[in-house]
């Protein structure tokens, strides 16, 4: 089991980490960050031990997954902003980043100069396509799992994809209408009006 | 062309902005396939499949890849500055200024509304991407059975992705 530091506040380490030693340690988080933000979080903590004193890697995470985006980069930028302030962190996201971008861009371009344009590709794919489709449905029940602590939000969620699959409503107003309805619920919650 | 790098990166920003723990393949999905017509269903499963087999997040690597389709290397450089920058803003003034804010009980029943709303919006495109063909039978137990391994099993995307694929193609 991963253990992590029992701060959780987020405070300015401003330690004397060198920008490079920086560039090179999240370089090297980002070239082996394989899987979800645990991966890194578990790097970053291997990596920061020898510090001192050490980021708050417990907070960062916290307020990273109570933040929108990827949390890795939520992560990587917290923990960079304690190591050199704003500097660190740009430079700890970017280095993060680096290598699977480049892996992306070298892919993208041999996807779309040797197999986009294979004209029989497309029925030979569906199977991909399905496992896809069945990929994003288990995502959006785990993603529904961890927000719907009651059953008033579960109905809001079946009500979103109701709305977007029939009604074909813009995202951008489903996301903020039941945004909304989240505060309404809680101003009705602390009342004591919902069971 | 400059138009449509300008609309992804736009569209890059608003997904990382409205993705709280995940689901931002599906927004990829509604405005790169469906609304801007960028990339197939089957380039976004690809990239996907790719994505799950590089390190960091994968849902960047979905926004360099559609930058690279529409202006080449610049173009996924600018996708990747969409998707990253507000977590990144974010984060750095959540270690200085936003520690007080994000405690707050409101924002946590908005960030609940709006995340509900994703899971919905969410299992609403996983329906689009096999609704656009008539479904086959074995497309139809392709999905279920990446489902059950998902969220029962908890296997690796890149694994279903792959083994999907193959049975696509053998069956």
């Amino acid at each position: 089991m991963v253990r992590f530091s029992n701060k959780t506040e987020t405070k300015t380490v401003q330690s004397i980490l060198s920008y490079q030693k920086i560039a090179r340690m999240f370089l090297k988080i980002g070239a082996t960050a394989f899987g979800g933000w645990s991966t890194t979080a578990v790097l970053l903590e291997k990596e920061t031990a020898k510090l001192s004193p050490q980021p708050q890697l417990r907070g960062a995470i916290a307020y990273a997954q109570l933040l929108p985006g990827a949390t890795q980069v939520a992560i990587v930028a917290n923990v960079g902003y304690q190591l050199r302030g704003f500097a660190g962190a740009l430079l700890a996201t970017t280095s993060y980043l680096l290598p699977a971008m480049s892996l992306i861009t070298v892919f993208a371009g041999i996807y779309f100069t040797y197999v986009h344009n294979l004209t029989n590709l497309g029925s030979r794919l569906d199977g991909l396509v399905a496992a896809l489709a069945g990929i994003i449905l288990a995502n959006a029940y785990k993603i529904g799992e961890k927000h719907a602590t009651h059953s008033f939000l579960w109905f809001c969620g079946i009500l979103a994809c109701t709305v977007r699959l029939w009604l074909h409503i813009n995202p951008i107003f489903i996301l903020m209408f039941f945004g909304v309805c989240g505060l309404a619920y809680y101003a009705g919650y602390r009342k004591g009006r919902p069971s | 062309m400059i138009g449509d790098v300008i609309t992804l990166f736009g569209v890059s920003l608003f997904i990382s902005l409205v993705t709280f723990g995940g689901g931002s393949q599906a927004l990829f999905y509604q405005f790169g396939v469906v609304q801007n017509h960028w990339i197939t269903s089957n380039d976004l499963s690809s990239v996907l499949a790719f994505g799950y087999a590089t390190p960091g997040p994968a849902v960047f690597g979905t926004a360099a890849f559609i930058g690279y389709k529409l202006a080449g290397p610049l173009g996924a450089i600018i996708g990747t500055i969409g998707i990253f920058i507000m977590p990144f803003l974010l984060a750095t003034l959540a270690a200085k200024h936003l520690a007080k804010f994000v405690d707050e009980p409101h924002v946590h029943y908005f960030i609940k509304g709006v995340g509900l709303a994703a899971a919905g919006i969410v299992a609403a495109t996983a329906f689009s991407v096999v609704g656009v063909h008539p479904l086959t039978f074995i497309q139809v137990a392709i999905a279920v059975g990446s489902l059950i391994a998902s969220l029962k099993f908890k296997i690796n995307p890149l694994f279903i992705l792959v083994v999907g694929g193959l049975l696509g193609v053998v069956i």
